[in-house]
């Protein structure tokens, strides 16, 4: 009784008025829906193949050397002895008229089966037999190059030595460094493009002093801005008289009389 | 006909001579196993990385071990150390495999492993080994040493100085010495410590005046001493000091002696002024062979250079002498020089004077030329010593920034410098333990 008085008939007959309105108009919108609209799907235009300029890497450590201990001659597999096989028996009891009438201890291995035949009387007699054998093991094979080396070497590599090829490949950075110092690129009068395609090879004699007492341009670069910066250098350091860093002293001996140098610019920045 | 066979001989003799007058001088083949130096023009340098593989041992030795170990790398400035705290998961007992391709993802080119561990009750093993990564998971390098557990500190630097000496041809030298003179309570005295700063120890008599200390032939040491204003005279420290016999009556300021430990030099007072005396190790056959009024502070060089500091009188400022000749720029003070064997040959370390009382650190090489400046505006920096093996400077400094004043090691491969004591003295000599 209390709801019915708090709404007037009139605010009930709106709301249901309000109520059938809508329901007819999403009716209305369903039945006479339709979709008109399409996604055009975007085509990816296909990727256009870009040159790239591929670097070489001057790899610092002299290449170990392919080396290792020869495998001595086999024979092939068919050819090998074998070990004899031995076939063995497992431990079993069976029923046998021979039994003493009292025994002190009943064995305490598994009953033969009945279908079972026994063992020869010589038979090797074992407590647990392997029913599957274990598959062989591969022998680990090793390079069959018998000269000293590193398996992880190459066959062009010359060092035999990891560690010595380490620290000559330190000592060829030092050395690198000191040229280094030394040579101002030609940048500003080069382009760029050009100066990354010159090379220039020489070979510097050392003195005794470690200095570099002559050299000769074994292979010019052919632009002779470059070949005349190269020159400078050169010039520069024969005349400075200034001492090459000593090699290390385990190694004194990796410094000889010459030494082959390359000029070249990788990248102008 | 008798003519003819000497005329060939004469001119067999000659040809060598002419062909060399003529044509231009062709170098010999590459004969190096150096192959092709490239130069680029670039002076970037290329330092190798290097990770020492963490310790989860609970082992006190092995924990020195490593963080002394650790410590010397970062010191020597020879290569890029791994922080530990990019080392990748995994284990890392002693007999657990190196993961080659986790440390070679963290750009990793060597890998260092050291470990310690008890051999019986008074003695422990320790171990070094080392790995290239682009060789594979076996150790290219392995040194074990067995010592008394007293001896783990100066273990873990011999270990150091191996590993260095296998990756770069050079032994490190991390297993030294250091020995300085300084105000010490009521007189100035010498002091000796360990090359990482460890182990300082007042070593001449403390009522006793002590100066210009240095090691001498098997690890020796030698210093002046004045005992209550009397001359000078040098002391032989091996355990038991006592008094060397050198035919001089006045003050005998400095003691050097060669690589060799067969030569000896002395700076001695003469005429209000002082000298350089030359003779062997014991103290025979001694020559005057400076010129200058004034001559101190004498010091050998590697390859048996002598060097001191001269000048006074009509020789004016002075400057420093190596075997007779001024090498240091004329118009600056300079003093205490010192020899380096560096990696890129031998070089002269001294302090020059360069106003309000300061003094910085000045590098030429052997002969004095292509003098390059080590310090500036970091306070005054005296007394430069080199590390046996020539990578390191030590010095003191008096400067306020950063660490502050005190010892300082100068890596003369990257420029950088470390504290290692807060100490101030002069006169700093280095030398391998024997």
């Amino acid at each position: 009784m209390t709801t019915l008085r708090s709404f007037q008939p009139h605010e009930v007959a709106l709301a249901a008025g309000f109520a059938v309105i809508i329901e007819c108009g999403l009716s209305l919108l369903i039945a006479t829906a339709s979709n008109q609209a399409h996604i055009k799907a975007i085509d990816q235009a296909p990727p256009e193949p870009i040159p790239i300029e591929v670097k070489p890497i001057l790899d610092d450590v002299p290449m170990l050397k392919l080396g290792g201990k020869r495998v001595r001659a086999k024979l092939p597999d068919m050819w090998v002895r074998k070990p004899p096989v031995v076939k063995r028996y497992e431990a079993t009891s069976a029923p046998t008229p021979k039994a003493p009438e009292k025994v002190d201890k009943l064995p305490d291995t598994p009953l033969t089966k009945p279908n079972k035949e026994p063992p020869p009387p010589d038979a090797s007699i074992a407590k647990k037999v392997e029913e599957t054998p274990k598959p062989d093991e591969k022998p680990t094979e090793v390079p069959n190059v018998d000269q000293p080396g590193a398996a992880d070497g190459v066959k062009e590599g010359t060092e035999t030595d990891p560690l010595k090829a380490f620290a000559v490949s330190q000592y060829r950075i030092k050395i690198s460094s000191w040229f280094n110092s030394r040579f101002k690129r030609p940048s500003d009068e080069i382009p760029c493009a050009e100066l990354k395609k010159l090379r220039a090879s020489v070979t510097a004699s050392i003195s005794g002093e470690r200095t570099v007492s002559s050299y000769s341009i074994t292979k010019p670069s052919g632009n002779a801005i470059f070949d005349g910066r190269v020159k400078s250098t050169l010039d520069a350091i024969v005349s400075g008289g200034s001492e090459l860093p000593p090699p290390p002293p385990d190694y004194a001996d990796v410094l000889g009389s010459s030494i082959s140098v390359a000029f070249f610019v990788p990248s102008c920045e | 006909m008798r003519i003819a066979p000497v005329l060939f001989v004469v001119a067999a003799a000659l040809l060598p001579e002419i062909c060399r007058a003529e044509g231009p001088a062709t170098p010999p083949p590459d004969e190096t196993v150096l192959g092709e130096i490239p130069v680029t023009g670039s002076t970037a340098e290329h330092f190798v990385k290097l990770a020492i593989l963490p310790s989860l041992s609970p082992d006190l030795e092995d924990v020195v071990v490593r963080g002394v170990v650790r410590r010397d790398f970062e010191i020597s400035g020879m290569f890029d150390l791994i922080p530990d705290g990019k080392s990748p998961p995994g284990l890392y007992g002693f007999d657990d495999p190196v993961d080659v391709p986790a440390w070679s993802n963290l750009g990793a080119e060597v890998v260092i492993k050291v470990a310690a561990r008890k051999h019986d009750t008074k003695s422990i093993e320790v171990f070094g080994l080392a790995y290239l990564l682009a060789h594979g998971q076996e150790p290219v390098f392995q040194k074990k040493l067995v010592v008394p557990a007293a001896d783990v500190r100066v273990t873990a630097h011999r270990i150091t100085d191996a590993l260095l000496g296998a990756l770069t041809g050079r032994a490190g030298s991390f297993a030294s010495h250091m020995t300085y003179a300084a105000p010490w309570g009521q007189s100035r005295r010498v002091l000796t410590m360990d090359a990482d700063g460890h182990d300082l120890v007042p070593r001449s008599p403390e009522k006793d005046t002590s100066v210009a200390p240095t090691w001498g032939p098997a690890g020796t040491l030698y210093y002046s001493e004045s005992h209550e204003y009397s001359p000078f005279f040098v002391v032989k420290d091996a355990g038991t000091p006592e008094r060397m016999n050198l035919p001089f009556a006045t003050s005998v300021y400095s003691v050097a002696f060669d690589k060799e430990g067969k030569k000896m030099a002395v700076a001695v007072a003469e005429h209000s002024g002082s000298a350089i005396y030359e003779g062997n190790a014991d103290g025979s056959e001694m020559k005057k062979i400076s010129t200058t009024d004034l001559s101190t502070h004498p010091v050998f060089s590697p390859s048996g250079k002598l060097a001191w500091v001269g000048g006074g009188g009509k020789q004016g400022t002075q400057r420093i002498f190596v075997d007779g000749k001024a090498v240091s720029p004329s118009g600056f003070a300079a003093s205490a020089p010192a020899f380096c064997d560096t990696e890129e040959g031998v070089r002269l370390v001294f302090t020059v004077l360069v106003g309000n009382d300061r003094q910085d650190l000045v590098m030429t090489n052997e002969r004095g030329g292509g003098i390059a400046r080590l310090t500036q505006n970091q306070g005054s920096n005296t007394y430069p010593a080199c590390s046996p093996d020539g990578r390191l400077l030590a010095f003191f400094t008096t400067r306020t920034q950063g660490a502050g004043a005190g010892l300082y090691v100068l890596s003369l491969k990257r420029w950088t410098t470390q504290k290692i004591s807060s100490q101030v003295g002069e006169s700093l000599r280095w030398a391998l333990l024997p």
